[in-house]
């Protein structure tokens, strides 16, 4: 695999500031997936406890992590640990500034 | 609350926007005299047109009107039989062999309308009126999960005490509740209801608090019989009601459920309807259909003169055939059927696809933390059947060979909306099912279970792992590790864990 920084820069440099959330959202999934392999998608977060699909993988997954961007939106990876905590955390960052 | 402010309360209800905005040509989606035509014209089927028409639902594939009504229309005994069996096989293949358990939960039996089969309706002075407070919703849930609940069906009356900012705050109370229970904090996990219609500006405040499915039945889809049976108040108005569920999911609600109350009108009619419904929210709302559909018997109530009158009572036979044609019209939704029904038709009901069902049920308002064993009438919308506890109800499934679910794990990780749809009709929601199915059931064995029912349900999920670690599926898709952890940790102790 490519080094991890060139990942979180690559996603950076295919954000759109003129798309809305939701594209841009699906152009990070689609990224992760098509070039790494990685499923993940992303849920808008009710009440704290419902999560609701929003954007993202459409396959069949068995999600190992769920990870709460903020009080609204949440993040289901399926394989986690192909990246490390690093620059999952760097993602994260970018798609906390996306909001 | 004066009775002129209730008054001007419900007259308000209604938002004619809100109905129009759905209509196509100015008109609603069912056509009276067209479901008539079609149940008409499809009489004496053929029996290899049958045939293809239960390959199509084998296939997972959701029936047109014309082939609902000509499995409506089946006489041929032993034709029957291949529809019941077909029926099995469907629900197996969408939701395995897992039923979901939850209990009703009422609440509020203060009504603004005036149904004359129902209890709680307006006129009937002998119903004893009240609205649980905050307190005594928690005490409720208390009681419920203490009994090994996980999901409660909240149901409200019409009424401005039980308008949408009440529902609101009583579904965030059940949340809050945290009960010891053994091992961990048992909690409801998912709050669905059944509440009157409500403009989309009051289902979001709903959506914002975590609601899981929101249910409203038609109770009859025949136009001239609804408004017959449905005299004043909001639901009075059949238009504002059938596109309750409409209005849901434009507030963002994704999981709706549909019902019709069997014995207000011909069985064959409202099987129509619910397909119906099921086509129109399929087609405004990009292939999102039901989630579960109920079909309940009208049941005697107080002061309910409908109830005694009616010539439409669904008896034993039809009603098996109008679970086995649901279940094949509409091969991907849930199908939920209730201690309304004694248990021997329950089981039955089971073994043709039904998927969901409540026990150790009360329906009298705060009857779980007030104990009360026996009914009373005055305090409950109708009578039930079936009053047996959890644990006989598990038990009786495990005999059968089903598995008991507490799964709350799609509505928790995204699986719900479009995503759950389209995971349904591949056949691959099924799969998640039997997982989580057993990860509940281990969780409930080891909380909750008397000795007898334990021995039984230990044999039952050697079974189901057995199965698992056989199907390609969980393989070929990375699920059986994370479930053999996940199984394990459980059996150590943790909990509400899923996959």
């Amino acid at each position: 695999m490519e080094k991890e920084i060139s990942i979180f820069k690559k996603i950076k440099d295919r954000i759109d500031k003129n798309k809305n959330l939701h594209d841009n959202l699906e152009i990070i999934a689609s990224f992760l997936s098509g070039k790494y392999g990685i499923k993940i998608y992303f849920c808008e977060i009710l009440g704290g406890r419902r999560w609701s699909y929003i954007a993202g993988s459409k396959d069949v997954m068995a999600p190992t992590k769920k990870i709460k961007i903020n009080s609204i939106l949440g993040l289901v990876i399926d394989n986690y640990e192909q990246l490390d905590k690093e620059e999952w955390n760097n993602i994260i960052k970018i798609i906390k500034e996306l909001q | 609350m004066k009775n002129s402010k209730v008054k001007k309360w419900a007259e308000n209800v209604v938002k004619q926007e809100e109905i129009d905005k759905y209509l196509i040509d100015g008109e609603d989606f069912i056509k009276d005299e067209l479901i008539w035509e079609k149940i008409e014209k499809n009489k004496n089927p053929d029996k290899e047109y049958v045939r293809e028409i239960i390959q199509k639902s084998l296939n997972i594939e959701r029936l047109d009107p014309d082939e609902t009504a000509a499995l409506l229309n089946v006489e041929d005994k032993d034709l029957w039989g291949e529809i019941k069996e077909a029926a099995l096989k469907v629900k197996r293949k969408v939701y395995d062999n897992r039923v979901v358990l939850f209990a009703p939960l009422y609440i509020s039996n203060l009504c603004v309308n005036n149904c004359l089969y129902c209890g709680f309706r307006k006129d009937n002075n002998e119903e004893v009126r009240r609205r649980l407070s905050m307190d005594e919703v928690k005490k409720e849930a208390e009681s419920m999960i203490k009994m090994g609940h996980k999901r409660g069906l909240v149901v409200y009356g019409e009424h401005p005490k039980s308008d949408a900012n009440y529902i609101k705050e009583t579904i965030e109370s059940i949340y809050d509740v945290k009960v010891d229970t053994g091992r961990k904090k048992g909690t409801i996990r998912r709050v669905n209801i059944n509440a009157a219609p409500m403009k989309i500006e009051d289902l979001k405040k709903l959506w914002e608090v975590g609601v899981g499915t929101y249910q409203v039945f038609q109770e009859t889809y025949h136009h001239d019989t609804y408004n017959k049976l449905h005299p004043s108040g909001p639901k009075s108005n059949y238009k504002w009601r059938l596109y309750a569920l409409h209005r849901a999911l434009e507030a963002g609600i994704d999981d709706v459920a549909i019902g019709a109350l069997f014995g207000l009108y011909d069985w064959r009619f409202e099987v129509m309807g619910l397909l119906y419904h099921a086509i129109d929210l399929e087609k405004q709302f990009g292939g999102i259909g039901p989630h579960t559909i109920s079909f309940p018997r009208l049941m005697d109530a107080q002061n309910a003169p409908y109830v005694q009158k009616t010539k439409y009572k669904v008896s034993d036979e039809d009603f098996k055939k109008l679970v086995a044609v649901l279940r094949l019209s509409i091969p991907y939704t849930g199908l939920i059927v209730t201690a309304r029904e004694r248990p021997e038709m329950r089981d039955e009901a089971m073994m043709l696809g039904c998927t969901q069902t409540d026990a150790s049920t009360r329906i009298g308002i705060g009857a779980y933390s007030e104990a009360y064993k026996e009914q009373e009438k005055n305090r409950q919308q109708f009578v039930i059947d079936d009053t047996r506890d959890v644990d006989s109800v598990i038990r009786r499934f495990a005999k059968m060979g089903m598995i008991s679910s507490f799964c709350t794990a799609g509505y928790r990780c995204g699986r719900t909306g479009k995503k759950i749809m389209d995971m349904l009709t591949t056949c691959q929601e099924g799969k998640f099912c039997k997982l989580n199915a057993i990860l509940t059931f281990r969780e409930w064995l080891d909380d909750f279970a008397s000795e007898e029912t334990r021995k039984i349900g230990e044999n039952l999920i050697k079974k189901e792992i057995k199965e698992v670690e056989n199907d390609p599926y969980f393989k070929e898709n990375d699920l059986l590790k994370p479930f053999k952890k996940y199984y394990e940790r459980i059996k150590n102790g943790e909990r509400d864990i899923y996959i």
